[in-house]
């Protein structure tokens, strides 16, 4: 499924490039993160467990890969994550733009899910991936302030 | 001895043909039943499952050492299976028969939702947790998912060893269908036809408790419903004899075929049980069982042509069909005959033409869904005579009713031999109009017209073909030794005089103990409650025999002929011993209101209790030539031979039920939604042991079917993946979908039966033929597009009113 959206995060470009290319802190702002990123350069790995409702909370080992990028400009991230009956995959992009306190983040990419949680996926898997995304920049602009 | 009246034979209560409580509902109700999740041992290990969440991928890597870290946990590879187990034999020939199937996944994956690692721990929770350590590195292949898709040139190829998708083929001809096409004055040529995908939903899933036993055995209390078929597979892989398995089966909630298939699973079992010397217990969640036990035979029929003349006689049809089985061939290609039990349904078609294709796909594999193999050939048969008479403009009423076998053309052999015992459709079809009141909806169907809902009425007839001669097995592989069917029980006396029933069967609610009761009970003289009926199956302590189990709508014949062939002979035994104490011949000997009289001196008789005492501890009384057990097995084999292999010509099973039902329904024309406003069926099951039971399985089979073709549909995606793993999204039909289903009955006795009862209860998908005649009816009030899938949720019914022409359709005319 094809995702997009944008939000306004109340950190400076620069310090929200530092947080985004960080996987200690993007994977304290990912609420579903149960175990510490591990892995060093553009790779690193941790364990999730997204809630997904009736579904509920499956253990995915999620491995996020920097693609490719442009520092405090935009930048490419690749995520592929599996528990022992579903897999998760992503590609995508997202830029920053604007001065100041504030930075406009906008974002698209694909997402496919995979084994069980499929079936969540053609009914509310765009409105929680979109959820998941609101939701780590949400604590990044907290962590900001 | 005791005083008495004389004895009226013919005065005695006869309990077949009652209506009497089930014996099996006391437990149940009070939650006293005994199902495989119920059974529990010291020490045992709970299994949670890692599946393959990809269609189709290599499998590069499995590292289970993480979850092993975790105290108590033992798991079980792919790897160690390749070492421990040979791959489950195949059905097929070759080139099918050389698929390598095993247990768990080796270095690919091929449905989403393949076992692929086992972890065993000492909770529930634990094991679940330590399956999420388990890494295995996929690599995502192509997927195929459809039939069309997988014959195609370029199709990923599943099955390496194989080296094509077609798992088997066969044609199959009778008659002279090409003469037929080129004399008949119309011919209607349908390009496609599909039957969906849908599955059985079991209340209890599969679930099992495997024992080690270090003589090197095992004991499987499961639910598995054919274990005699389970262990043909299961021992060979094991590289053991079937000696070594103890199976026992107690309540099961529900099977429907699907249960017969779980072999693989239980093999997964016995191999951790053995391994890590504890008892292993294993229970599906929901999702599990829906993408990983069995789903029904998915079957497309393509280029149809049927010959017909002027006056509405349908001399027979030609197509080719192509049955999508999923990932593997465990119960197929037996589906491949399967069908041609009933190759011309209800009708007396003589020329008939079947390019018949067994495939694989990147789905869950198939499993002999209730219905098995019949229901996707007599929905195609309706579908046809549906067509038929919409497109040539003949009545619906009076094309079947001319083209029906007729009652007085019984027993009737189909043009590949198979021999309809009895039956009477015409009649079975007035009734059902009668009692739908048919003149009163086609007055209003036309009042409906322009209101905003148009209301269609459909006719639905089917057959439920029981007791199979598997000899059907070499019409797919001459070299399969397997011909003829049977099953046995157990009949004796116990300390006390009461008489005890051991079946063969594993039931999952048909309620065989309850009618074996019943046809004991008029043997021996004494009342079904005075019958205890042991439950499920025990092959450690109880009777079989290669076919025993529970499936294929046959209990009536094959396990109450046992049932009958067993009292009957324990019957024997006690009217010997009671000559002997009472002084009397035999002949003069009847067994009535649990005691054993003379007919002729009204003085005499003995309590059974009293008689079996004399046997069992006090036998000095009894005359030392007198040679009795009280304990009596009897295997029943009905009367069948093997067919004839090139020409697959022969009699494929022994008893037809039929079943006609008639639906009304509305549509709303703005929605596609679709109400049942009326439905009544008729079913003819020759004599009926228990009505109550009868009426049961009719309704049951009447719910999965309406279910089926409105709401229930397992669902893939190009790449594989199972969009309807849970009950959120495979909409499995409840209390309230189900309309008041009206139902009457005829009985046409089998004259090839012990008792003229005939096997029933799968029900032929009738509604599937019934609804979709109805929607077709619909459509015919607006453009007319053919109704060609089985499927039909409101969207489908939305498209089919605004499709106009008649894509898909031809007919030409000399």
């Amino acid at each position: 499924m094809r995702v997009e959206g944008s939000s306004s995060v109340q950190m400076s470009r620069s310090d929200l490039w530092d947080a985004l290319t960080d996987p200690a802190a993007l994977s304290r702002a990912l609420s579903a993160t149960v175990a510490p990123a591990a892995g060093e350069g553009d790779r690193w790995e941790v364990i999730i467990r997204p809630s997904l409702g009736s579904l509920g909370r499956p253990r995915l080992r999620a491995t996020f890969e920097l693609v490719d990028q442009q520092p405090g400009e935009w930048l490419r991230i690749r995520m592929h994550a599996i528990g022992s009956e579903n897999v998760v995959d992503a590609e995508g992009e997202a830029r920053l733009s604007g001065d100041g306190q504030s930075t406009e983040v906008s974002w698209e990419g694909d997402v496919s899910l995979g084994g069980v949680i499929g079936s969540v996926g053609q009914r509310s898997g765009r409105d929680l991936v979109q959820a998941q995304i609101d939701q780590v920049l949400r604590s990044l602009s907290r962590a900001g302030a | 001895m005791s005083q008495t009246t004389g004895i009226d034979v013919a005065e005695q209560q006869e309990w077949k043909g009652q209506s009497t409580d089930r014996k099996e509902d006391g437990r149940l109700l009070r939650g006293e039943g005994r199902f495989a999740d119920d059974w529990n041992r010291p020490g045992q290990l709970y299994v949670h499952l890692v599946r393959s969440p990809y269609g189709h991928a290599r499998v590069r890597s499995v590292d289970v050492s993480e979850a092993e870290e975790l105290s108590g946990v033992v798991t079980l590879t792919g790897s160690e299976v390749r070492e421990q187990t040979d791959p489950f034999q195949q059905l097929a020939p070759p080139p099918g028969g050389e698929m390598r199937d095993y247990c768990l996944a080796g270095d690919r994956v091929r449905f989403m939702g393949e076992p692929v690692v086992a972890v065993a721990a000492p909770t529930r929770r634990l094991a679940r947790d330590a399956a999420e350590l388990v890494r295995v590195d996929y690599e995502p292949l192509e997927a195929v998912t459809t039939a069309e898709g997988t014959v195609a040139d370029g199709a990923p190829l599943l099955h390496e060893e194989v080296g094509t998708n077609v798992a088997w083929q066969r044609t199959f001809d009778w008659g002279d269908i090409d003469g037929a096409l080129e004399h008949a004055d119309h011919v209607v040529s349908i390009d496609r036809l599909h039957f969906h995908r849908f599955s059985s939903t079991p209340l209890e899933a599969s679930a099992a408790l495997v024992e080690y036993d270090e003589g090197g055995g095992w004991t499987l209390h499961c639910n598995n419903q054919m274990p005699q078929f389970a262990v043909m597979f299961m021992a060979p892989a094991l590289r053991t004899t079937t000696a070594r398995f103890r199976y026992v089966t107690k309540d099961i909630g529900g099977g429907f075929g699907i249960k017969i298939t779980s072999y693989p699973y239980l093999t997964i079992l016995c191999l951790l049980a053995r391994k890590a010397r504890r008892p292993i217990k294993w229970t599906e969640w929901r999702s599990e069982h829906i993408m990983g036990s069995a789903h029904g035979n998915e079957r497309t029929f393509l280029d149809v042509r049927v010959p017909v003349l002027d006056d509405g006689t349908i001399l027979g049809f030609d197509v080719r069909a192509l049955d999508d089985v999923g990932a593997y061939t465990r119960y197929e290609p037996l589906g491949g005959v399967i069908w041609s039990q009933v190759t011309p349904g209800c009708y007396r078609f003589r020329n008939i033409r079947v390019d018949y294709s067994t495939v694989v796909t990147n789905k869950t594999p198939a499993g002999p869904n209730r219905g098995y193999s019949r229901m996707q050939h007599l929905w195609f048969i309706e579908r046809v005579v549906d067509i038929v008479a919409h497109e040539l403009g003949f009545d619906p009423v009076e094309l079947r009713k001319q083209n029906y076998i007729q009652p007085d053309e019984f027993p009737y052999e189909t043009p590949n031999g198979c021999v309809y015992d009895s039956g009477d459709y015409p009649r079975m079809l007035d009734l059902a109009l009668e009692m739908v009141g048919h003149d009163d909806w086609r007055r209003r169907r036309e009042e409906a017209r322009g209101s905003g809902k148009l209301i269609g009425i459909g006719i639905g007839t089917t057959l439920d073909s029981g007791a199979n001669n598997f000899g059907q097995a070499q019409l797919i592989n001459p070299h399969l030794p397997y011909s003829g069917n049977g099953e046995m029980a157990n009949a004796r006396m116990d300390l006390f005089g009461e008489v005890v029933l051991t079946l063969g069967t594993a039931p999952q609610g048909q309620s065989h103990e309850t009618t074996a009761a019943q046809v004991a009970a008029d043997i021996l003289g004494v009342a079904p409650d005075e019958v205890f009926v042991r439950t499920g199956q025990d092959t450690g302590r109880g009777v079989y025999t290669g076919f025993s189990g529970t499936y294929a709508s046959q209990f009536a014949v094959t396990g109450l002929g046992a049932v009958q062939g067993a009292a009957e002979a324990l019957k024997a035994d006690l009217v010997a011993v009671a000559a002997a104490l009472l002084e009397v011949s035999e002949e003069d000997v009847v067994l009535a209101d649990g005691a054993a009289h003379s007919k002729t001196d009204p003085e005499k008789s003995m309590a059974l209790g009293e008689l079996v005492g004399v046997v069992h501890t006090n036998n000095t009384a009894l005359p030392d030539d007198l040679e009795v057990t009280l304990n009596r097995n009897y295997l029943y084999r009905p009367p069948l031979s093997a067919p004839d292999t090139e020409s697959a010509f022969g009699n494929l099973t022994l008893t037809y039920a039929a079943q006609l039902h008639v639906c009304v329904l509305e549509v709303d024309e703005e929605t596609g939604q679709v109400e049942i406003l009326d439905y009544v069926a008729v079913d003819d099951c020759g004599r009926r042991i228990n009505p109550m039971v009868v009426e049961g399985q009719v309704h049951g089979a009447a719910a999965l079917g309406i279910g089926a073709v409105l709401n229930e549909s397992l669902v893939y995606d190009e790449d594989g993946q199972l969009l309807s793993t849970n009950f959120l999204d495979y909409k499995a039909v409840t209390s309230v979908d189900v309309p008041d289903i009206r139902m009457t009955d005829i009985e046409s006795p089998s004259p090839f039966s012990p008792s003229g009862a005939k096997g029933m209860g799968e029900g032929g998908g009738t509604p599937l033929h019934t609804v979709t005649a109805a929607l077709q009816d619909v459509s015919a009030q607006r453009h007319g597009a053919l109704v060609t899938d089985t499927h039909n949720p409101a969207e489908t019914v939305h498209r089919l009113l605004r499709t106009e022409g008649k894509p898909g359709l031809q007919v030409t005319s000399n």
